[in-house]
């Protein structure tokens, strides 16, 4: 028997995002989905409904907005719906000097990566105290604790994410509400990213690379643990622990040595540059 | 109607350019080699010589056309550079999609394959069901791109069906996408099946007919941006080679063979291949993909296209007439 509070996922048509849905559904619980309009959330609430048994709703928004957020959350409780989990999933990401995008890009990014999560957790506190013990998950990357050329805002609002959960964690935990945040590293997501992993990355880095699936379980499992900091994977956990023992100036090299090896090459669809060259 | 056809050379295309001249299209076919022994030789196909990786032979050979079937890919599972997968199989369908969407193409179905699709759980794989493993080799990635691609053109305005064929086997050209033809024709010649000892495990073994008049069928009816599994039976190693006795009239002896010896035994005459620099296909990688469960179901292509499913005992005897007539028996 499915219980009566719903899990709300962000971002979570394709990707990462995709696959928590499905762990979550796998394990019964109850699902809010969100996405951007036209990105196949229908489909993925039907196919869900179906497969698992658990009741989905599905809701389309742009979380670029801070009115978005509200009418959101705003939608849930009109629908009379009790929400025990949060997984802020939603992100913008992507490799670009910081001269190719303009501000409104940098803006929507920030929007989505950092305010979001912080009003859509604000909103939704009170609904999850009164339905304790309750779960936020926020999804960070291994990306939030290196100095990243080319994923200056990215790699900034991930940091945001990490230290925004730690603090709020402590915060929250007389309440009973259990924060954590995923700190993944690259994933096969996008096709673009997977064909760019197959035809470009090097040998340690094609290790350390997941599949979301994979990723989504254990995300689940850490969090459903109560653990505070989720790094799937023994490479991102190596990759961790060099960032930690590792003296400035090695790290800055080898950084960038890894990025530089990361550049594109590839230009497949002709009139649109590619978006997504590597989620570290 | 004029039809263009990419892959004319290759199993099912050849088949296609063949059904298509006999439904009364006009066919055009992009070759890379005129004089290939593999041509389908019709008065209603035209060939224009040219090569998907280029696209201004592509443009050049649709020009006029009214829908297109793009069935050429790079269809081993390994190579020995794994971007030609990528060049071929991503870039080339980049182009003619590009050709397709600036010709203003009616509709255009492209060929995938259900390699795409993971391995089966407790129940047959559908259109729907996302994969949960990740991809086991570059063929797999480049095809999965491809179709990511297709619906990217979709998005742009472009009338596109994608349709998966499993395992093919059945009457037609002798070539690299058609092992199981020669599966079949070996086993009946030294009356000898050797059976994985994954006996039970499942695999979709599709007619050719069947999966040329799918595509048809698709071209047809398909919703633009939809993907139809064009399969057939789902039947185990044990009742595959139990079919081809039967249908064969031949008695086979049957060995077991394990699946680690199956493994060792492709590892060596790969090895031994690679340092006289000549390639087989056959990793131990493959081996272990090959005993894997991998049921399908075809419900979807049956309700919304038609699509119709020969029993595999009598797809068997065709397949087994054709090869004891054809000059390769």
């Amino acid at each position: 028997m499915p219980s009566p509070c719903y899990t709300l996922i962000t971002g979570a048509s394709e990707g990462l995002g995709k696959f928590l849905a499905l762990e979550c559904a796998s394990r019964q619980h109850n699902l809010v989905l969100t996405a951007l309009p036209g990105s196949g959330l229908r489909k993925l609430s039907a196919y869900i409904q179906k497969q698992y048994g658990v009741n989905v709703m599905y809701t389309e928004k742009d979380l670029s907005t801070e009115k978005s957020c509200y009418d959101l959350v705003a939608g849930i409780r009109q629908k009379g719906i009790s929400i025990n989990c949060l997984i802020n999933n939603a992100g913008i990401g992507g490799s670009f000097s910081f001269d190719e995008k303009d501000g409104h890009f940098y803006n929507r990014q920030i929007g989505v990566n950092v305010i979001a999560p912080t009003i859509l957790s604000r909103l939704l506190v009170a609904d999850l105290r009164r339905h304790a013990p309750a779960h936020i998950l926020n999804i960070s990357s291994i990306a939030g604790f290196f100095a990243l050329p080319n994923k200056q805002v990215y790699s900034a609002t991930k940091a945001y994410l990490f230290r925004f959960s730690k603090s709020l964690r402590t915060e929250l935990k007389r309440d009973n509400i259990h924060v954590s945040v995923l700190c993944p590293g690259g994933m096969d997501t996008r096709w673009e990213l997977l064909m760019e992993h197959r035809m470009h990355a090097n040998w340690l880095c094609r290790q350390s690379i997941m599949h979301p699936a994979k990723v989504a379980a254990i995300a689940l499992d850490s969090m459903l643990q109560n653990k505070a900091v989720i790094v799937p994977g023994v490479w991102n956990k190596v990759f961790l622990l060099w960032n930690r023992i590792f003296p400035g100036w090695l790290k800055h090299h080898l950084t960038r040595y890894q990025m530089r090896k990361l550049k594109p090459i590839l230009t497949p669809v002709p009139n649109e540059p590619l978006m997504t060259k590597i989620a570290v | 109607m004029n039809l263009f056809l990419t892959g004319a050379t290759g199993y099912i295309g050849h088949q296609l350019a063949l059904a298509a001249a006999a439904q009364g299209y006009s066919v055009t076919a992009l070759v890379r080699n005129l004089s290939s022994p593999h041509l389908p030789l019709h008065p209603a196909i035209r060939f224009c010589k040219g090569d998907i990786t280029e696209y201004s032979s592509v443009i050049k050979a649709m020009k006029g056309c009214d829908c297109a079937m793009h069935a050429a890919a790079l269809t081993q599972l390994w190579h020995k550079d794994s971007s030609q997968f990528y060049r071929i199989n991503v870039m080339g369908t980049r182009n003619v999609l590009e050709a397709a969407l600036y010709l203003g193409i009616e509709k255009l179905v492209f060929t995938s394959s259900c390699a795409v699709l993971g391995p089966s759980g407790d129940r047959p794989v559908t259109e729907d069901d996302p994969r949960f493993t990740p991809f086991e080799n570059d063929y797999e990635v480049s095809k999965h791109c491809a179709e990511e691609l297709v619906r990217e053109y979709v998005r742009r305005g472009l009338h596109a069906v994608i349709v998966s064929p499993p395992r093919v086997y059945g009457p037609g050209l002798d070539t690299r996408g058609n092992p199981i033809n020669k599966i079949i024709r070996n086993t009946l010649k030294r009356k000898l099946a050797f059976l994985p000892s994954a006996k039970d495990v499942v695999g979709n073994y599709a007619f050719i007919d069947d999966v040329v008049a799918g595509h048809f069928k698709a071209l047809e009816k398909g919703e633009s941006g939809e993907k139809y599994i064009l399969g057939g039976e789902n039947i185990s190693y044990k009742q595959f080679f139990e079919t081809i006795s039967r249908a064969g009239n031949q008695h086979l002896q049957m060995i077991t063979v394990p699946v680690a010896l199956l493994k060792g035994w492709s590892a060596l005459v790969f090895t031994a291949n690679y340092l006289v620099g000549r390639h087989t296909h056959l990793t131990p990688k493959v081996v272990e993909r090959l005993v894997q469960n991998r049921a399908l179901s075809c419900e979807k292509a049956i309700q919304e296209i038609n699509y119709h499913i020969t029993p595999f005992i009598h797809g068997m005897e065709q397949t087994i007439h054709h090869l004891k007539t054809s000059s390769h028996a």
